[in-house]
């Protein structure tokens, strides 16, 4: 009973066995032909990875040359900026000097403030961000030192006999 | 192969506790004892062959794991990653000069600003205390020195509105 129930397990297992070795007998070309065409498609995707990483290096080195260009763009652009800011304090203290000589009186405070709004509308015109905003403020102080001028000039020439420069202060009242 | 030794030491090892077991029962207490130490020895060895079996399994998937970090496909997709890692990087590092670029020109209008300020100011204080020297026989003595003291301290200040204020001060003292 025992040795038959044994033989029938061993049985069972060879048959298991031959039935293994059949399928890959039957299937070993399939099979060959898989991993073929696995190494295959390894390869071809080794080749596109390196293929990607190549265009991926030349890329970077166009983005590196385009930001340093960039960069060194944007440095003259505020050395620039800089410089026009401080050409501007000075047309405003040139100002100040202009009105200063014409009206001899003119006290010191009201020279102050003529001076205080132009920098003041100055660093309106510097900090707005918006270009049309920015153009809109860069108007107003182009007027506002035509019209100091245009009161200094006036008042040289005779044609204006007020202590104060009027026209000025009345612009400064406005705004 | 070695798993397969370790499961037949593991039956072994059963069979011949069984038969231990029934030397036992018919009291062959010698041999029992015999076939029991033998037992042991069988279930030690498949614990062995077990233990071993589990260590080359590790260091064969240790192995294993290697060469695929090794291999060229990941060797590859890690340089690739590498590759994009950098891009991002020079975006950031673009932006971030940018703006400490941005930060140094706005530091550098400031102080322009500054200077131009403190300039005036000053100016402002030289002319207000120039009036109020011309002024000082007008005005109580008190009043002289606290104006003047005033004076001093807004230009330390360099507060500009209250310089005007005290200029508007005098004017108004003097006016009376």
């Amino acid at each position: 009973m025992l040795k038959n129930w044994l033989l029938g397990i061993v049985d069972t297992l060879q048959s298991l066995k031959s039935e293994n070795l059949k399928w890959n007998n039957e299937n070993q070309a399939h099979q060959a032909a898989l991993k073929q065409s696995r190494v295959l498609a390894e390869r071809d995707l080794v080749a596109e990875l390196k293929k990607r990483s190549r265009q991926l290096k030349h890329e970077l080195t166009i983005l590196q040359t385009q930001h340093s260009a960039d960069l060194l763009m944007f440095k003259t652009k505020c050395k620039q900026d800089v410089k026009d800011y401080k050409q501007y304090l000075e047309s405003l203290d040139q100002l100040k000097d202009s009105i200063q000589s014409s009206y001899t009186h003119l006290p010191e405070a009201v020279a102050f403030t003529i001076h205080h709004h132009a920098k003041y509308l100055l660093n309106e015109m510097w900090e707005t961000t918006e270009f049309e905003e920015k153009m809109r403020r860069e108007i107003q102080l182009i007027r506002f030192m035509s019209t100091v001028h245009e009161d200094a000039r006036l008042y040289l020439e005779g044609k204006n006999k007020e202590v104060l420069p009027e026209r000025t202060l009345k612009f400064i009242e406005k705004s | 192969m070695l798993i397969r030794v370790a499961l037949g030491l593991f039956a072994s090892c059963v069979a011949v506790f069984l038969c231990a077991k029934l030397l036992l029962v018919f009291a062959f207490f010698i041999i029992a004892a015999f076939a029991i130490k033998f037992a042991v020895f069988l279930l030690f060895g498949a614990f062995f062959f077990l233990v071993i079996t589990a260590i080359l399994g590790v260091i064969k998937h240790l192995f294993q794991a290697m060469k695929n970090y090794f291999s060229h496909t990941q060797r590859e997709q890690r340089r690739l990653v590498f590759m994009a890692n950098q891009q991002a990087n020079a975006h950031r590092l673009f932006y971030f000069q940018r703006l400490q670029v941005t930060y140094f020109k706005e530091r550098l209008r400031k102080k322009a600003l500054e200077k131009d300020n403190y300039a005036h100011v000053s100016a402002l204080g030289a002319a207000i205390e120039l009036d109020l020297q011309r002024s000082k026989q007008l005005l109580p003595k008190t009043v002289f020195r606290q104006l003047k003291r005033k004076n001093r301290l807004y230009r330390m200040q360099q507060n500009a509105k209250a310089l005007l204020e005290l200029h508007h001060q005098i004017a108004t003292l003097i006016g009376k």
